[in-house]
């Protein structure tokens, strides 16, 4: 909402004086009143002539026509608008726009259930409007919310379209259950995560349920952050809830809106790796250092190249550069809304194309809605809220990893003959290093969504509405895996002819490739019924609400793929079951050429809950509220099947108390604080149930074996939290902001506790012990710095802190937390997800090995990490973070820029470890330049010197070397916009035209030293469920353990997208 | 009509009752689980898939075994500090070694499942028409994998019977079906023999002379003779292969090669007790085309002792090649190998030096099983009475190495015979890996993190 500051006031007393003085001498006025919200007319304006009762209404479509005195002073006003006063002077025609003016008294709030007036909400709630979404190319909506919601973490996973994006609101208080907000759209609790396969040939990127929602569709987010307004989602509300409101249409003219832009995207960093020259005479300094000798020119230096071959730069493949492109993207978008007195209705329709940076990407998606409100009688409305959305997204190849590391710039892409370097025996028949071959793979997910909500709402009487909500999440997924001919090689035998207690002869290699598809399907529906009451008598005022609802989800999964001695021949026939051949001859053991699995169908749970509130108002100033949930799950073990969350919570408006009001500077002030439980239900199905499965089998017999040591006591995890918050406008609003202090405690946290893996188990899940605080403070600022007729210039200013700290392991040990990449666990007093790991105590000036500090701080030479030297290292959450936007208008321009920041975090680079220093099997990253090369040359005393064995060779060892500085500040969007005057507009029959040219991830400032400061390592979003291996030695962890302790150690991630897009808007 | 809207919803509320039991689909209660036979012969399965899999009896065991002795030349391989089987070769792994924890975790695995099995009979919970024979059967099978499982692990994470066994500390033991967390600290190297002794003496009563490629009597007389061997109990293990060898069955035929060509069943190519069925090659590393572990280059010791029959061995003449200057064996050289871990030459070794070791030596028995393994590989081959005690041990120990090299037997043997210094491995003339004696604690793999975090208390290695 923009609000324009008017000196009109200040005129008006001069006006007057001059209307008394004028004479009488009628003409007649006509004009159109519209609104600046989208351009449309405004009926039932009241036109008065100043000092007059002679007064007109607006009609249907905002035109009025008034006969006045020459020289006067036309008032225009409707409620929810600011008031305006024109001097008509000789003019005969006036259009006016009139700026809506809800201040934060009247403004009303999506809440859980409902709605509430903004000013009486006694809860901590962050809204983000549509107009924050305009013109932002992304492919998902919840990547729009970084910077504009404080106290929410919001990071792109990466600049690949369509991919993860990782929301912590306030901090992250779980370990093994999932950390991501609730999601609700229209009431319906929706699916969230990354459904693709990822065990497959490709490795992808996390994918995102969430970008099958339309942005251009959504009026409002609300993100509810505290117990007061997120309790009434009891067990799923401890990582904040995230309420998303469609358009709906009003009852008027039909009002059309179309908007095109078309933008090219490219990479918004890229690290410079040696090429050929370099990476050779490093090698053979490496060689020199470890042998004493010159490297040989026959040495293999890897898939049989050998420093003749390579010679002189004779191949020098940027292979980078090799996967990289400009890429486009492209978005249409057209909605109409409107409807009469009973009927409204919005539908929409969009197109996105996202053809990104990396070859062999992109991202497509079709979307149309139709919303729907109906009233029957007087009593009883019903209504609809149904979009559909198509899918295609041909996901990123495999190689990226590769072409970063094992991919030498002494190799080339082809070989003489054509065929795809890595394909001769000598270069191992593999392409696996070769990231070009790669992009001949195909991994493509289509998905069709459906997202269903429909209602019936009917007044009792003046007090009770009853209101019963029916909502369908239907998500349908097809993930085709093709592996390309050139890439797999299958090694036949025949075994027609095996001679007595031998083997069967070798055949000839062949080229053949693969396909796996599978399809996936997941059914969520949703039913809520409530009762609310709303009575005002005298000074009270009295909001209630009473609600059952229920959820059930199930998810399957089926799918079929080619068995390992079968394939294609050739590329033309990926799909088809004819085209597919055995290639061993007469196996022993027949050997079909397809396999299939079926999985997934114990993907499914349950919801039962019962929730009230009550909200209680008094003399507009003193305000309480309450409320309560009772959830039940399927996910719950036996001895705790019911879960009961209470909030309580006040406030208090100064500004209605008389020895406020009388202060001027002073516009509105409110404090209030609240006080609750939520919980966290993210833990995984029939967690608490000991059953048997699916083993191993042996001897063509299948296995069995027991899955899961039965816990009936599991149950959601517990979250307390108080919220205190101030909230307050100055100068006549012109200043409006909040200052917000919350601690957040977890409790009951899940984790598997592990037990001696002696037992056949590697643990159980339990509700541990383990406890974490999360506190901070939040500031909120909008300011309209300059507000006149021709310009305006506001600021909206948001930082968080969030100090997240373990308070109690559990007893657990530290290593009971390893989850992977970069050495991060739990420690009593620091973060969750601490680094910890070895110091690097630098480079032994004489021989070139780096050193490590030993536990007398002394320096040491090893070999291998030793785990009794680690320490806590770097910051995993930053200090603070938050964004500023400034809107500056000058007349019809509107110049929009945000800023996004985080400061004090660090990141583990992964790959540097590979990437500085292992010489032998990786392309190295160019501040390997300043390695030790000799005692009279060493180097900048921190990069070891390169070695091919011994302490030193290989990948370089965990340590705080690695760990970075990931603060930065981001110009993530920045967009110029014209409006093309009203009356042009009109002239082409146009309520408005808008044209418009933005920019996403322009401008980057940091001190990192990888590929890019904003990216997640492992962020997948509430995804399967399936919890961990319990039985045998794999000792897996939940993905959301990954994502919630492993997220800063860098994994080559791909770096963000910057977008140069135009566009325009047009309404009629 | 309004009033008729609500009667749906008001029937979906009232029918609500059973909507949070919801009931997995692909997993089958605990209870319910072990109470037909067919699932407790799949569970006895899925023990045998642990045991035979790549990370123990399949690959790891035999592996390491091998790379902790001296019959490789490490030299000949860049292994890198920081891979876990580097790590594993120059005693240099910690307790984050995913490798070994895969050992470790797998054998205890097999041994919940194999317990699962023993309880589920025990207790009597198989409520169909289970045959008691099938019942018995499938128990005696169960201790045989759980019996295995202990034996190998102990001698990997244990000191060797012939150092301190009544304190030396070996592994946990676990034998009761587990249904909550249930501490249990290492039990001496002693304890941990006495329980595989156990269960290998009652397997053996059990099972059936034959039963395809799964446990039968022979192949747990077979390990109940390696593991009385390892235990020094020469008497024992003398009177358990002379009863196998008198059975007739496991005479050796075709060639030295033969055991290693089978992709059959157990017996087909006669001379084995007990084999896995992998439908691969889990020692392709061994290959000559792989260079990775080769016999290790001309002045090496297993070289020397393998071409001191020169040509006439069989072992040496056919099954050793060279390649690119290395010398390699060819035993382990083809696609799809079932590995024999437990054949006759093994048994007619052990009954030989038993019969030197034992008590009252029997050198003609010596002499005999003796002549038998040398003579099926070596042509012309003269028969040798062997005159002392003394020269009777060192001929079949050096026949040992040479007969099961590659087959994880070497590390165990100089352990056993209490080696004062082995292991030296050089990269040039740097020292990769010092020799130790055979009872440093440096030789012992470490117990794995899954382990220890689950009970701090465990005493490492």
């Amino acid at each position: 909402m923009i609000r324009l500051f008017t000196k009109a006031t200040k005129c008006v007393l001069v006006l007057l004086l001059a209307a008394n003085i004028g004479w009488a001498q009628g003409k007649n006025v006509t004009g159109k009143v519209t609104s600046s919200d989208d351009g449309t007319g405004i009926p039932g304006v009241n036109v008065l002539e100043k000092g007059t009762t002679n007064g007109t209404v607006t009609d249907s479509d905002g035109n009025y026509s008034i006969g006045i005195q020459e020289k006067a002073i036309l008032s225009f006003s409707f409620i929810g608008y600011k008031s305006q006063e024109i001097e008509i002077g000789t003019k005969n025609s006036i259009n006016v726009v009139l700026e809506s003016d809800i201040t934060a008294l009247q403004e009303v709030v999506v809440v859980g259930y409902g709605t509430q007036q903004k000013a009486e909400v006694t809860g901590s709630i962050s809204s983000v409007n549509k107009k924050d979404l305009q013109n932002v190319s992304v492919s998902s909506f919840d990547a729009a919310l970084q910077g504009r919601v404080v106290g929410a973490q919001v990071t792109q996973s990466s600049g690949i379209p369509g991919s993860a994006v990782r929301l912590r609101i306030r901090g992250q208080a779980s370990i093994s259950g999932n950390s991501e907000p609730l999601y609700i759209v229209d009431g319906v609790p929706i699916t969230t995560g990354d459904f693709s396969k990822r065990d497959g040939a490709a490795n992808g990127i996390n994918g995102n349920a969430l970008a099958d929602i339309n942005s251009n569709d959504i009026e409002s987010m609300e993100v509810l952050k505290d117990a007061a307004a997120a309790a009434i989602y009891g067990s799923r509300a401890a990582n904040g809830v995230v309420l998303i409101t469609t358009k709906r249409g009003k009852s008027g003219k039909t009002i059309f809106n179309a908007g095109y832009y078309a933008g090219v995207t490219d990479v918004t960093r890229k690290l410079n790796y040696l090429n050929s020259t370099e990476w050779l005479s490093l090698f053979d300094e490496a060689y020199r250092n470890s042998n004493g000798t010159p490297l040989p020119s026959t040495y293999n230096l890897g898939r049989g190249v050998t420093p003749a071959d390579a010679v002189a730069g004779k191949y020098n493949t940027n292979w980078r550069d090799q996967l990289l492109r400009s890429g486009s993207v492209q978005e249409a978008n057209l909605n109409a809304s409107g409807g009469s007195e009973k009927t409204r209705f919005y539908v929409g329709g969009t197109y996105r194309k996202d053809e990104s940076y990396f070859k062999g990407n992109s991202y497509e998606k079709i979307s149309a809605r139709i919303n729907i409100d109906h009233n029957a009688t007087d009593k009883l409305s019903i209504g609809t809220q149904t979009a559909i959305t198509g899918t295609t997204n041909n996901q990123v190849p495999n190689g990226w990893g590769t072409a970063l590391s094992s991919a030498l710039p002494i190799f080339p892409i082809y070989n003489t003959d054509g065929t795809f370097f890595g394909n001769t025996v000598p270069q191992g028949q593999n392409t696996g290093a070769n990231p070009v071959a790669q992009i001949e793979n195909k991994f493509t997910t289509t998905g069709l969504r459906l997202l269903n909500n429909i209602y019936l709402n009917y007044k009792i009487n003046k007090e009770l509405v009853f209101r019963s909500e029916f909502g369908l999440d239907v998500m349908n997924q097809f993930d085709e895996i093709y592996t390309s001919h050139q890439n797999r090689f299958l090694f036949p035998f025949d075994y027609s002819n095996v001679p007595t207690g031998g083997q069967p002869i070798a055949l000839p290699r062949v080229n053949a490739g693969s396909f796996d598809e599978r399809r996936l399907n997941i059914i969520n529906w949703n039913i809520n019924n409530t009762l609310s009451y709303n009575k005002t008598f005298g000074d009270h005022k009295i909001e209630a609400l009473l609600g059952f609802g229920a959820q059930k989800s199930s998810q399957r999964t089926t799918g079929a793929y080619t068995n390992g001695n079968a394939g294609f021949r050739d590329n033309y026939f990926t799909n088809s079951i004819s085209g597919l051949q055995i290639f061993d001859q007469n196996l022993v053991n027949p050997y079909p050429t397809m396999g299939g699995y079926n999985a997934d169908v114990d993907i499914v749970y349950s919801f039962q809950s019962y929730f009230a509130r009550a909200n209680y108002v008094y003399k507009g100033k003193y305000l309480a509220g309450l409320s309560f949930r009772a959830d039940g799950s399927s996910r719950f073990g036996p001895n705790n099947k019911f879960g009961y969350f209470p909030a309580i919570s006040a406030g208090w408006i100064l500004t209605q108390e008389d020895f406020i009001k009388n202060i001027k500077w002073i516009s509105f002030l409110k404090v209030r604080a609240s006080y609750g439980l939520t919980g966290n239900a993210e833990i995984g199905n029939f967690g608490y149930l000991a059953t048997y499965g699916g083993s191993g089998g042996y001897l063509g017999q299948s296995g069995l074996a027991a899955q899961r040591i039965a816990n009936p006591d599991l149950k959601w995890e517990r979250n307390q939290q108080l919220d205190i918050g101030v909230e307050f406008g100055i100068l006549d609003e012109r200043v409006t902001g909040s200052i917000g202090f919350y601690n957040k405690n977890s409790s009951d946290l899940l984790f598997v506790e592990p037990i001696q893996s002696s037992t056949g188990f590697t643990g159980v899940l339990k509700n541990t012990g383990i406890e974490i605080r999360n506190r901070g403070l939040e500031l909120n600022l909008s300011s309209r710095n300059i507000s006149t007729q021709s310009i305006t210039w506001t600021t909206d200013l948001n930082i968080s802190t969030n100090q997240n700290e373990v308070l109690s392991t559990g007893g657990l040990p530290i290593e009971a937390f390893a989850s992977g990449l970069g050495e991060s666990r739990l420690i009593k007093g620091y973060p969750v997800g601490q680094g910890f790991m070895m110091v690097s105590a630098g480079v032994d000036p004489v021989d070139g090995r780096e050193l490590f500090f030993n536990n007398d701080n002394k320096p040491e030479k090893l070999t291998i990490e030793n785990t009794d030297y680690r320490r806590p290292v770097g910051k995993p959450f930053p200090d603070f973070f938050g964004g500023i936007s400034n809107t500056v208008k000058y007349k019809n321009f509107e110049l929009n820029f945000l800023f996004t920041f985080q400061s004090g975090n660090t990141i583990f680079d992964n790959e540097a470890k590979f990437q500085i220093g292992d010489i032998g099997n990786n392309n190295q990253r160019r501040s390997v330049l300043n390695r030790w090369q000799s005692q009279e040359n060493p180097g900048d005393g921190k990069t070891p010197g390169l070695f091919l064995s011994g302490p030193g060779s290989g990948r370089a060892l965990n340590s705080d070397r690695f760990m970075y500085d990931a603060s930065f500040l981001r110009l993530r969007t920045v967009s110029l916009a014209y409006n093309v005057p009203t009356e042009i507009a009109n002239k082409l029959k146009m309520n408005s035209i808008r044209v418009f040219v933005s920019g996403q991830n322009l401008l980057l400032f940091t001190k990192f030293p990888g590929w890019d400061p904003e990216f997640v390592n492992t962020s997948n979003v509430g995804n399967t469920g399936q919890f961990f291996s319990p039985f045998g030695s794999s000792g897996q962890v939940s993905q959301f353990q990954q994502a919630n302790i492993t997220f800063n150690a860098a994994q080559n991630p791909f770096p963000q997208t910057r977008t140069i897009s135009a566009g325009i808007n047009i309404s009629f | 009509m309004k009033k008729y809207i609500f009667l749906p919803i008001l029937l979906l509320v009232a029918s609500c009752n059973d909507f949070l039991d919801v009931k997995p689909q692909t997993q089958i209660p605990s209870d319910a689980a072990l109470s037909n036979g067919k699932n407790v012969e799949a569970t006895l399965i899925a023990a045998y898939s642990d045991l035979v899999s790549d990370n123990f009896l399949g690959q790891r065991v035999r592996l390491y075994s091998e790379l902790l002795s001296d019959n490789i030349a490490l030299n000949e391989i860049t292994l890198s500090s920081t891979d876990f089987t580097g790590q594993v070769a120059l005693r240099n792994s910690n307790i984050l070694n995913k490798d070994i924890d895969g050992v470790w975790s797998t054998a205890y695995t097999s041994i919940a499942k194999a317990n699962a099995v023993i309880n589920a009979i025990d207790k009597d919970l198989i409520t169909d028409k289970t045959t008691a024979t099938d019942k018995a059967k499938w128990k005696a099978e169960a201790q045989f994998v759980r019996a295995v499982c202990h034996f190998e692990l102990v001698r990997l994470f244990g000191q060797p019977y012939s150092n301190v066994p009544t304190t030396d500390l070996g592994v946990p033991i676990r034998i009761k079906n587990l249904s909550a967390d249930e501490k249990q600290p290492r039990a001496t190297v002693d304890q941990v023999y006495t329980q595989v002794i156990a269960d290998l003496i009652e397997a053996s009563a059990i099972l059936p002379a034959t039963n395809g490629n799964r446990a039968s009597k022979w192949a747990a007389k077979g390990y109940l003779a390696r593991v009385y061997f390892n235990k020094l109990d020469y008497d024992k293990a003398f009177a358990t292969t002379q009863e196998i060898l008198t059975s007739g069955l496991f005479a050796l035929s075709g060639t030295p090669q033969t055991a290693f060509r089978n992709n059959g069943n157990v017996n087909a190519n006669g001379g084995v007790l007990f084999q896995l069925v992998t439908g691969g090659n889990s020692f392709g590393g061994f290959r000559p085309a792989s260079i990775f572990y080769s016999i290790s280059q001309g002045a090496n010791s297993l070289y020397q002792d393998l071409s001191a029959s020169g040509a006439s061995d069989f072992r040496f003449s056919t099954m050793a090649i060279t390649t690119d200057s290395r010398q390699f064996s060819t035993k382990w050289d083809a696609n799809v190998i079932n590995p024999p871990i437990i054949r006759s030459a093994e048994i007619y070794l052990i009954h030989a030096e038993s019969a030197a070791s034992k008590a009252s030596p029997d050198l003609t028995a010596a002499s005999a099983s003796y002549n038998s393994v040398r003579s099926f590989a070596v042509s012309p081959y003269t028969p040798i009475n062997f005159a002392t005690k003394d020269v009777a041990l060192a001929s079949i120990q050096l026949e040992r190495r040479i007969e099961l090299l590659f087959e994880g037997d070497r590390y165990h043997e100089l352990k056993r015979l209490k080696k004062t210094s082995f292991g030296e491995i050089k990269s040039g003339s740097t020292v990769i890996r010092e020799a130790k004696p055979f009872n440093d604690a440096s030789w012992l793999l470490k117990i794995p993190v899954s382990e220890t975090s689950g009970n701090p208390s465990i005493v490492q290695n």
